[in-house]
């Protein structure tokens, strides 16, 4: 009698399939989420008390530079905002078009907008600073500005960090894939700024778009 | 916190030399659950320090 040894990997394949799993770990990511939720409404403080806490080492929480709503202060000022939401629109636009094992560069003319996001951010950023410290400054800061500008650069974190996930993760990272194929795309990445609550829809955004004649949708 | 938890995950990928072995997201739910709880604690941790930092220098509140 022949005793032919499985091949590698077999076993764990098939203690990890969903059948076999113990609840807890088929959905583990989803309770360890649901417990940290639970953890933070459970603190005994008020809710933008909590919020405020929770985010104080993330951001600088400057009232001047954040947005209200109903009269409160969000824990995340506008430019953090903006970062944050960027990086999502991006993770969830490269996602959703496939380029989540994609593990090439940006296109040349995608890398070149994505440093101009950077840049802008930055530009704006040093205006800002020059405001606070009652220097000259070349315009007017405004909080919208620092969403659009955060905005952009969090598109560009957000493509360096599934290119990151791209290359790392994967057993066959597909190395001809590029990340960022298009010079349009980390401008429609930072389209869903648009729809954000307080976005200025007669700013820089607003006159970019009529740029772009295959995109149908415009500011309201 | 989903970019803390990816960056961390990216991380212990790499610190496990487990880099390059993943077929399918569901093989990294684990490391990805470990990556969400230690992102909190980063998460956390920054805060917490930027609270003692500024009741040792006594910093005035931004406005």
């Amino acid at each position: 009698m022949t005793f032919m040894p499985a091949p590698p990997g077999i076993d764990s394949q098939a203690a990890s399939t969903p059948s076999t799993e113990p609840f807890y770990r088929r959905h583990l990511v989803a309770l360890v989420v649901f417990f940290a939720g639970m953890g933070f409404l459970a603190a005994p403080w008020p809710f933008e008390t909590k919020a405020h806490a929770v985010m104080h080492g993330l951001c600088a929480q400057t009232p001047s530079h954040s947005f209200y709503f109903q009269g409160l202060v969000l824990p995340f000022d506008g430019r953090m905002t903006g970062i944050y939401g960027g990086v999502l629109s991006a993770f969830l636009i490269l996602l959703a078009l496939g380029r989540h094992r994609a593990a090439g560069l940006p296109s040349s003319g995608s890398l070149v907008i994505l440093l101009l996001f950077v840049v802008a951010m930055a530009v704006d950023g040093f205006n800002s600073l020059l405001t606070d410290l009652q220097r000259w400054h070349p315009y007017q800061p405004s909080n919208e500005l620092r969403l659009l500008t955060g905005w952009m650069a969090g598109v560009a974190i957000g493509t360096v960090v599934v290119m990151l996930v791209g290359m790392t993760f994967w057993r066959s990272p597909r190395v001809s894939q590029r990340v960022v194929s298009h010079w349009w795309l980390p401008i429609l990445m930072v389209l869903p700024n648009h729809s954000h609550p307080t976005a200025d829809r007669n700013g820089i955004a607003a006159r970019l778009l009529p740029v772009f004649p295959s995109c149908s949708w415009r500011p309201r | 916190m989903i970019v803390f938890t990816t960056l961390v995950l990216v991380t212990i990928l790499m610190l496990l030399n487990r880099e390059n072995q993943i077929d399918r997201f569901v093989q990294v739910k684990p490391l990805a659950a470990l990556s969400i709880v230690v992102a909190i604690a980063i998460i956390l941790a920054i805060g917490g320090a930027r609270f003692w930092l500024e009741a040792v220098t006594n910093a005035p509140a931004l406005v």
